[in-house]
């Protein structure tokens, strides 16, 4: 997450906007993001739905796996990568997707 | 975050999170993947992976390195002499804790991070500004002690800019309580920071 508030300029300069999902409550992720100096959105989704919608929701798990998706300015599903962010493949994917308008 | 702009992005992250960060020594070196080679070129100089140039530091140190998600992270150690615990780590660091890109709150949120996980009482002896990779830095000097487990540590960090990010070296040195610190490695650490460069433009700063 820090990494993420690292690259908010870069972001930016892209045209993205990022948001932090999680099935913790909101005053646990109020608590967390001022931890760690968090300007971003954090959203709560302790019903999991968010999970399900985007199938990072195992059954009995009380919490997400972890992915990164990257939604274009249609809401089409263009990046999906499981595990710890890959700031830089990120980077590069914002880049191209800017490049090319946001259109597939 | 202009609104307004036609394309807008959203990355959505679902996140299992580790209030965990594997940054300090004991972690960092669990995370290493062995030891890792440099060339030295004609003017006896260290080059890694063909982007860090800087004078190799004596042979007791053992050079490591370890992948931190995407960042670059070049660590040496070295095993002092004493108790288990006697160690120094001397490393360059491409993603330090905190995110501002101003050195003075970089530092501030540096410290809110470093040793976190070991619970130590944490001291800044030293604040100064420095020249580092060319340009300005900011080097701190702490040390911190943990009574009930009986260690301390002292820990020099260098903040330095690389295009528009920041940048860090640090030494960290552990000992028991009743343990002098070696402050020679202090003098090393100096070297390998006045003698680091970087022979191309980061991945940032080519994005």
């Amino acid at each position: 997450m820090e990494g993420h508030q690292r690259n908010l300029y870069l972001y930016e300069r892209f045209n993205a906007q990022v948001v932090g999902v999680s099935r913790d409550d909101v005053t646990t992720l109020k608590y967390w993001g001022k931890g760690l100096g968090l300007t971003f959105p954090l959203l709560s989704n302790i019903t999991a739905f968010l999970g399900d919608s985007f199938a990072v929701q195992t059954d009995g798990n009380p919490v997400f796996n972890r992915r990164t998706v990257i939604v274009d300015s249609k809401g089409i599903i263009r990046y999906v990568k499981d595990g710890s962010s890959d700031f830089k493949d990120i980077l590069l994917f914002l880049k191209k997707l800017s490049q090319e308008g946001g259109h597939p | 975050m202009n609104r307004n702009c036609p394309f807008l992005f959203c990355i959505l992250l679902a996140v299992i999170y580790m209030l965990h960060d594997p940054a300090t020594a004991r972690e960092a070196l669990a995370q290493t993947s062995g030891q890792t080679q440099y060339r030295v070129n004609e003017n006896g100089k260290a080059v890694y992976q063909d982007e860090f140039e800087f004078v190799p530091l004596p042979s007791e140190w053992e050079l490591l390195s370890h992948a931190e998600g995407s960042d670059t992270v070049i660590i040496f150690y070295r095993k002092d002499p004493g108790s288990s615990l006697s160690r120094t780590i001397i490393a360059y660091n491409e993603e330090p804790y905190g995110y501002s890109r101003q050195l003075e709150e970089r530092a501030r949120e540096f410290m809110n991070r470093f040793l976190w996980d070991a619970i130590m009482q944490q001291q800044i002896l030293e604040q100064k500004k420095t020249r580092a990779l060319g340009g300005e830095g900011l080097d701190l000097v702490i040390e911190a002690k943990d009574k009930i487990d009986g260690k301390k540590v002292r820990a020099e960090i260098v903040f330095a800019k690389r295009g528009e990010r920041i940048v860090a070296f640090n030494v960290t040195q552990w000992r028991t309580l009743d343990e002098p610190f070696d402050l020679s490695a202090f003098d090393v650490f100096s070297r390998f920071v006045g003698t680091f460069k970087t022979l191309k433009k980061s991945f940032y700063e080519n994005l």
